[in-house]
This record gives C-alpha cells, sequence and structure tokens, in this order.
C-alpha cells in the first residue's frame, strides 16, 4: 500500500508540474523565437580611397574654432566695441568658421612662407606670419573697416612701390543672393605692413575674384573682376590710368563667374583672360587679348558641358606635364540644388590639358563627392607636381566621409588618390607650398561652416607631410 | 491512473496544442525602416527615430523618405521608396518620388527608367516626368536625347527654355534664338531667356543687340518657372518634421499667433538643441517685445559673433541701442552696417542714421544722411526698374549731391531706359565731369550713339 501510494504521488506530481511548466515553457519558447520586423537594408556608396602612404601631421593656425576667445573667455562676446586686442568685429573662436580662401606666399619677403587668409564670418583678411620656422603670428591687414564677406584675396604690388598690397573680392553675403553687394577692394600697403581700404568697384553682384595683370601692355597694372552675382552677374575688365584709377569696361554679362585667372594661353606674349562660368552654362571661357587692350569679343570656349549640375568651383593655372604650356586643374563639387547637398558621380578633379592653338583636352583625374578646390604641390618630394583636392560638400551624415584627399603623380600625368583626413570637415579652399623648409609641399586649407553638420569643426588647419614609412615607399 | 492524472494529461494536451497553434500562427510584423547611422548625433535623431517606428501606412513610409532627403539620407529614403515598391509595384506617385531621389543621388539611368515606369503607370502629369528626363539627359552630356525628352514636356516653358540651351551651346545662335521666340513671348520679364539671347547675339556678333538683353535681363528679376521648384518646394516642407526646426516653426506659428511664453519655450529648446540664426532672432525679438532691451541686445551680439558681420545683424543690433536710447552706440552700429554693405538696400539705414543724428544734434549729419536716404531710394527703385519713381528720386538727389558722380549716372541710366536720350546724355556728361573714367558712364553713352 505504501509503495502504491507513492507511485500514485510521483506519477501525479511530474503531471502536476508538467501542467505548470509548459504553458512557461511555450512562452519562453514563443518569445525566443519570436519573429523580429526585418529592418530595410541600406545601401551605401563608399569612398574606397587608400590610406596615404606618405604620413601627414595635422595642426592648425590662429584661434581653435569655438574655443575660448583671445583673452579667455568662452560663449558670446561683444562684437560692437573694440575687442581686447582692439579689432572691432567678431573673433576668430567664437563660431563656426567661415574661411573662404587661402594662400601660401611670402607676404614680406623674408624667405619664409607666409600664409594668406580670408576671414568671411569676422569680415578680415589675415596674414600668418611664419616669424620664423613654425612659430606663426595672425596679423588683421583690413584693421580700418570690415569688409563684406572677403571671399579671395590677390597678393601683388599694385602701385608698384616695391610693397606687396593685396586685392580682396568681396563677395558681400557669403550665402545666394542677386543684391548689388560686391565689392573689388584694394588694401594698400603703405610700406610698413600697415593697410588701406580702397574700394575700386562697387554696385555689382557678389564678387568671387580679381586679379591683376597688365592686359594693354602700358606697364600698368589692370585688373579682372569676377561678378558671380546669383542669377545675374557679369565679368569686368578695369583699366588702370597709372595712378591707380580704373575704367570698368563690362567683358561678358553672365552670372557665375568664379575664377578668372590671367594666363597668355596662346604664347603671344600678352596675358588673355581665362573665366570659369558656373550656374547655368557649366564651362571655361578665354577672352583673347588681341593686343593693346583689345579683346576677341567672342570667347573662345577651353571646356563646356550641359550638365548644369557639374558644381564647378575652382580653376587652377598649373603646367602639370612641364611643356611650357598653362593647364587648368577644373575642380566640380558645389552641390546646393537642393538644400541639402550629396556627393555626385561626376565630382572631383579634371586636368585640361592645353594642347596649343586654343585646344584643351580633358581628362579626369579624381573622382570625390563635393570637391571644391584644388592645389597642386609636390607633395612626395619627388620632383613631380601632385594634386591636393578638399570636399565641401561630401556626405557628412558618413562618419567615415573624406574630406582631403592627395592625388599622386607618377610622373606621366595617371594618379593615385590617396586619402589624408576625414576631419575637419567641410573644407572650401585649399593651398600647397614647402612650409616647413623640407623639400615637400605642405597642405593648409580653410573650413566653412554654413550649413549642419555642425561636428568635426575646423579654421583653418595644416597638413604637413612626413616621409613615407621606409616599409611603404614604393 | 486516477481521474486526477487524466485530467493532468488532458491539460498537458490543451497547452500543447495551444501552444503550437500559437506557435505556428505568429505573424511576421510588419519590416521596420532604416534609422541613420548618424542619427543618434544628429540633432533630429530623436525625431527620425521616432517618425521611422512609427511607420504603418504607406503615407507614413513616403513621408519618412521626404523626411530622410531633406536631411541628407539619401541612401536611407532610396531604401523607404524600394521597400514601398515591392509591396506596390505600380505606385506611379511613389515611382515618380523615387525617381526624383535617384536623379539626385546621380544615378540617372535609373532614374531615367523609373520616370518611364511612372509613366507607364499613367503618373498625372508626363510632361514632369519628361522634363526631368531631359534633365539627367543633360546631366549625362547626352544632348540630343535630353532635347528629345523636352520636345515631350514643352507645354513648360522651362522645357523650350531647355531646347534653346541646347542648340546655343552646339552653336546653333539662330535656331537658338527662334526656338527661344516663343518663350520671350511668354515670360519676357524672365531673366534666363533674355541672357541666353544675350548669349546668341554675343555668338552671332552683334554686341549692341546682345546688350540690349543684357540690360533687360540685369532690369528683371523673375524666374521661370521649372517643375524642379514644385519638387524643391515639397522636400523643403519636409524640414520642420525634425531637430530644432521643428521646435523653431512651432515657435514661429505660436509667435504669430502672439503666444508668446509658449513661443519663447519652444525657442529656447530650439536653440538647445542647434544654435540657430532666425530662433537667437525671434527670441531677440520677444525680448524687445517684453521691454528687455538689454536682453535683446546680448542676443543680437551674439549673432554677430557666430555668423559675423552684415547689414541686417547691425541694423538690429542698432534698432536695440535706439530701444535703449543709446543714440551713440546705435549711429556707431549704424556706420558698421555700412561698412560691410551686405545688402543693397540701404534707404532705412541712412534714415534711421538721418534720425538718430538729429537726435545727437549732428545737423550736418542728418542732413548728409537724408541726402544719401534720398540717393539710395532712387538707387533701389532703379534696381526695381520703377523707372518714374528712380527719375523723380534721382534728379532731386543729382541736386542735392551735385558733386557725387553716382547720383548722375544712375539718373542717366534712368533716363536713357526712359528713352530720354537728350537728358540721359546731359546726366552722363555731369557724370563724366565729375569721373571721367567713369566706366559705366561711358559705357552709357556709347549705347545712346549705337556705338558699343
Amino acid at each position: 500500500m505504501r509503495s502504491s501510494t507513492f507511485n500514485f504521488s510521483i506519477r501525479t506530481a511530474v503531471l502536476l508540474l508538467l501542467a505548470l511548466l509548459l504553458p512557461v515553457g511555450i512562452y519562453v519558447r514563443l518569445k525566443a523565437t519570436e519573429p523580429v520586423a526585418p529592418v530595410i537594408e541600406v545601401a551605401h556608396a563608399r569612398e574606397d580611397f587608400a590610406a596615404s602612404e606618405v604620413r601627414f601631421t595635422r595642426g592648425r593656425l590662429g584661434a581653435e574654432p569655438n574655443g575660448p576667445a583671445p583673452d579667455g573667455r568662452v560663449g558670446p562676446h561683444a562684437s560692437h566695441g573694440p575687442a581686447p586686442d582692439g579689432r572691432v568685429g567678431p573673433h576668430a573662436s567664437s563660431g563656426p568658421a567661415i574661411i573662404t580662401n587661402v594662400q601660401i606666399v611670402d607676404f614680406d619677403r623674408d624667405g619664409l612662407p607666409d600664409v594668406i587668409a580670408c576671414d568671411a564670418r569676422r569680415g578680415r583678411v589675415l596674414w600668418y606670419r611664419q616669424v620664423k620656422r613654425g612659430e606663426w603670428k595672425e596679423i588683421v591687414l583690413n584693421t580700418d573697416r570690415l569688409l563684406p564677406a572677403p571671399g579671395r584675396a590677390t597678393v601683388v604690388d599694385l602701385d608698384k612701390d616695391g610693397h606687396n598690397d593685396v586685392l580682396v573680392a568681396c563677395l558681400g553675403n557669403y550665402m545666394p543672393t542677386d543684391e548689388h553687394v560686391g565689392q573689388a577692394v584694394w588694401l594698400r600697403n603703405d610700406g610698413n605692413n600697415r593697410f588701406t581700404t580702397h574700394v575700386l568697384l562697387e554696385d555689382v553682384g557678389r564678387v568671387t575674384d580679381v586679379r591683376a595683370g597688365d592686359l594693354n601692355g602700358n606697364g600698368h597694372l589692370d585688373l579682372v573682376v569676377s561678378a558671380f552675382g546669383h542669377y545675374r552677374g557679369k565679368v569686368v575688365r578695369l583699366e588702370n590710368d597709372g595712378h591707380q584709377r580704373f575704367r570698368e569696361h563690362e567683358l561678358f554679362a553672365m552670372p557665375g563667374a568664379i575664377h578668372v585667372p590671367l594666363v597668355d594661353l596662346d604664347g603671344d606674349g600678352d596675358l588673355d583672360i581665362t573665366v570659369l562660368l558656373s550656374q547655368d552654362e557649366e564651362s571655361v571661357l578665354a577672352f583673347e587679348n588681341l593686343g593693346g587692350g583689345k579683346f576677341r569679343p567672342k570667347p573662345r570656349t577651353l571646356f563646356a558641358s550641359s550638365n548644369f549640375d557639374l558644381g564647378t568651383a575652382g580653376l587652377v593655372p598649373c603646367d602639370l606635364d612641364k611643356d611650357g604650356k598653362t593647364d587648368f586643374l577644373l575642380v566640380a563639387g558645389d552641390n546646393l540644388e537642393l538644400h541639402v547637398n550629396h556627393p555626385q558621380p561626376w565630382h572631383g578633379c579634371y586636368w585640361l590639358h592645353n594642347r596649343g592653338d586654343w585646344k584643351f583636352e580633358v581628362k579626369r583625374l579624381a573622382t570625390f563627392g563635393g570637391t571644391y578646390s584644388a592645389a597642386a604641390g609636390d607633395i612626395d618630394g619627388d620632383g613631380d607636381p601632385d594634386i591636393v583636392l578638399v570636399s565641401m560638400f561630401n556626405n557628412w551624415n558618413r562618419k567615415d566621409a573624406v574630406s582631403i584627399v592627395w592625388l599622386e603623380n607618377d610622373g606621366q600625368q595617371n594618379f593615385k588618390t590617396w586619402r589624408i583626413d576625414t576631419a575637419p570637415i567641410e573644407l572650401a579652399t585649399v593651398a600647397c607650398g614647402d612650409l616647413n623648409g623640407d623639400g615637400r609641399a605642405d597642405i593648409v586649407a580653410g573650413s566653412f561652416h554654413v550649413v549642419p553638420p555642425f561636428d568635426r569643426l575646423g579654421r583653418i588647419t595644416t597638413w604637413m607631410s612626413q616621409p613615407a614609412a621606409p616599409n611603404k615607399r614604393r | 491512473m486516477t481521474r486526477f492524472d487524466g485530467l493532468l494529461i488532458v491539460v498537458l494536451i490543451v497547452e500543447a496544442g495551444a501552444g503550437s497553434v500559437l506557435y505556428w500562427r505568429r505573424e511576421v510584423p510588419p519590416a521596420r525602416p532604416p534609422i541613420p547611422e548618424l542619427a543618434e548625433s544628429d540633432t533630429a535623431g530623436p525625431d527620425l527615430r521616432e517618425l521611422a517606428e512609427n511607420c504603418r501606412s504607406t503615407d507614413d513610409w513616403r513621408q519618412l523618405a521626404e523626411t530622410y532627403i531633406s536631411y541628407g539620407y539619401f541612401a536611407e529614403a532610396d531604401s523607404c521608396y524600394e521597400h514601398l515598391l515591392s509591396s506596390r509595384p505600380g505606385d506611379a506617385e511613389t515611382l515618380f518620388e523615387s525617381a526624383f531621389l535617384l536623379s539626385r543621388m546621380g544615378r540617372l539611368n535609373e532614374s531615367n527608367r523609373r520616370f518611364v515606369e511612372a509613366l507607364d503607370a499613367g503618373r498625372a502629369d508626363p510632361a514632369e516626368c519628361w522634363y526631368f528626363i531631359g534633365r539627367n539627359h543633360l546631366r549625362a552630356e547626352n544632348n540630343d536625347r535630353a532635347a528629345e525628352a523636352f520636345t515631350q514636356a514643352r507645354e513648360f516653358t522651362a522645357a523650350q527654355l531647355e531646347r534653346a540651351r541646347i542648340r546655343s551651346r552646339a552653336g546653333d545662335a539662330r535656331e537658338a534664338l527662334e526656338l527661344l521666340r516663343p518663350v520671350l513671348a511668354a515670360e519676357p520679364d524672365k531673366i534666363e531667356p533674355n541672357l541666353l539671347a544675350y548669349q546668341c547675339y554675343l555668338q552671332l556678333g552683334q554686341p549692341l543687340r546682345a546688350a540690349e538683353f543684357a540690360e533687360r535681363a540685369a532690369d528683371v528679376s523673375g524666374r521661370i518657372f521649372s517643375p524642379f521648384q514644385t519638387q524643391w518646394i515639397r522636400l523643403r516642407k519636409a524640414i520642420p518634421r525634425a531637430g530644432y526646426r521643428k521646435r523653431a516653426e512651432r515657435a514661429e506659428n505660436w509667435f504669430q499667433q502672439e503666444w508668446y511664453d509658449l513661443a519663447e519655450e519652444a525657442l529656447a529648446e530650439s536653440v538647445r538643441m542647434q544654435w540657430d540664426e532666425p530662433a537667437v532672432n525671434m527670441l531677440a525679438a520677444l525680448a524687445t517685445r517684453r521691454g528687455d532691451h538689454q536682453h535683446a541686445v546680448k542676443l543680437l551680439q551674439e549673432i554677430l559673433e557666430r555668423r559675423g558681420p552684415s547689414c541686417r545683424r547691425f541694423e538690429r543690433l542698432a534698432d536695440s541701442f535706439a530701444d535703449l536710447r543709446d543714440w551713440e552706440r546705435a549711429v556707431a552700429t549704424l556706420e558698421l552696417a555700412l561698412q560691410t554693405r551686405s545688402r543693397d538696400d540701404l534707404r532705412g539705414i541712412y534714415g534711421k542714421l538721418a534720425n538718430w543724428s538729429r537726435q545727437l544734434g549732428r545737423e550736418a549729419d542728418a542732413r548728409r544722411y537724408a541726402d544719401l536716404q534720398l540717393l539710395w531710394t532712387g538707387k533701389v527703385a532703379f534696381w526695381n526698374a520703377d523707372w518714374a519713381k528712380a527719375e523723380t528720386d534721382l534728379k532731386e538727389a543729382a541736386k542735392r549731391l551735385h558733386k557725387t558722380a553716382d547720383a548722375w549716372f544712375f539718373l542717366a541710366e534712368t533716363q536713357r531706359r526712359l528713352k530720354k536720350g537728350n537728358k540721359a546724355r546731359e546726366a552722363y556728361r555731369s557724370c563724366l565731369k565729375l569721373d571721367p573714367r567713369h566706366g559705366r558712364a561711358l559705357r552709357g553713352m556709347a549705347i545712346l550713339d549705337g556705338q558699343l
């Protein structure tokens, strides 16, 4: 009887336990194998640039973006009334930088390369003077007045007094507008590196470039000004009477002129005017100098694209193949047709190879989303010109989006693209030059932060080239 | 076996059966939209995540795709459209929107295939599809196919303009002008056809005729409508669906309805998320409304610090100094606005300078600024092609500022446009007497004399 009772109890207990545990087990199983909503897959276009074998050390010139002001304050600083350093206007550090132009030039002719920069947010043209190797001092050139969104500087001795002056293309507004807000300005050097601002041209659309050259052979420097505007604009020639009084001649009444380099394209000894036109008519045009201040009224087309979306952003003269004829690097990557940007497959750098007799062959050198500026320099010190590109409009929603690359020249003008850095982003301008005297070109670039994302900020950034690691040399 | 055991076995069978039914009848939940990699650090991130998690209907998905595009998450938007089209392959509107996105991503062939699919699916406005197909062909430098597509889209003046442009680019200025004729007839006051006519006449070696159209392009301000604008507006509307812009728009609505406390709260939240000039401007306006002019000054100085000098920024700050009756600083600030000249309508600034100089007892300055206000009233009227008003104001300005070459120049230009040749010539001469190298005046004279 005891045994029978015992057996009965075990069976019942087991069944009872099973009856209790089974729902729990089913619940756990159902939970564990609950179907998950599938997440739709995203196909991202990726850049596959190899990391540069030439090493670079990143640094900066001037203030840190969004860092403390020179007097140690953080946050907003009084912009009205003189700042502690005597200047009127915003400090370098008080907001995202809007650097529109950087150039490497030995401004004071002391044998050390300096950097000239346009800071549109502060309304200043800045001279980063290399006092001694690696030691920099910021000097504001236009201390007498603010400039309306300085967009590009040209260093030239306009009055031929033996001292470098600066011509400044003032946008008036760095955002698109058709208002007559552009100015061409001359910062005249009194010989002691004190500058007085003279407005040479106003009541025109946004001015993007001012170049100087003797266009009529009378020994005085004339100017060519691109009033980019927005939907309306023009290119004008300013004829110098020898006393820096200029007579305006309209050359071309189209909007969208970005750069107007003056180059002797036909080898006849005088300077011709080249115009990079963007907006709806993406093209590079040349106005042939017929001598004596006369220009062929119908421009020659050196390059043209029906791709209204090409986004040309810069035209850099350089003799890439060292054949004695000036070629151009054409940069394409401007892209704000919508209010957000996106890299396009045609963005990058094109070589307009001068074949003589006004014929230019177009060769694509690199595809790089949002390319905005290019500079040529011997980065690896092998004797041939390499190229540096910076991106303003890459896909910054991706952490790995590249902002600066260099193109290594194999000596036969075949280029390989190397990644340099992914920060800072939104680089609008770049210059190349040997800053530290080691025989290799270094890089200076400026950040233009006006559209989000406001992270990975920069201002004026330097990348000093170092020799490649021995085992990495080709 | 006892009866109780039997009962337990039945319970077990029922439980196992119920479990099996539950297991086999489980439904796979609907697919979830992708959430962008950087949404976490983006100020719009939480809103984007919420939009993605609440995606149920087709409209939700389309709205999410639009929002993703507006925030630059193009690949994620593309995935949304692909998902929608996998379940509703014949949806003409989704096909169109997807095609538009693909064109913005530079995937031109795919985009055109999808536009054709939208056409096949019976999209309401086929010409719009053809217009965008034409644009894609232009991007791909395929001008012949672009011209064909624009012919299909010819109900849009913008498409007719593109056909003329293609001929002009091909160097056929005469045919371009032929194609341009109906465009100029339909839209004489638009910039683009006048600029194209200018280019064509330049190609044909007719500088005077070219100058006529260049001048017309400079005198008008409208642009030809294109279907791109419709799409631009559609996507623009998606911006305030997320992030700080969502709060800023909400604040603006409350501000307009005069619910200032709510507006201020939303603005503060917006600025905490992302510093933004319009939001801080609105905060300054609220401070002014409350009579807290010191705070308004602080906010407006902050804007100048962060965004740099501009006429409008200095003028707003000067207004706040004026609210504080600090005329000295108000005038000094407006003088900085004149240095920056970041806008071409300086009437208001000169007017204020005249009034405030008077407050400071600087009568000579006040008179000078009033004269300049008049000159700028004339210049603005000139730029707005309001010739009658420009002539009246500039005549008076030239009288008062008779040693200012520009006053005479703008008067001359106005009178030339009014076909008052002799008066224009006289005004040009007055200008050139003051500045013999005034290039624009010399050019104006040359145009009058037909000797450009």
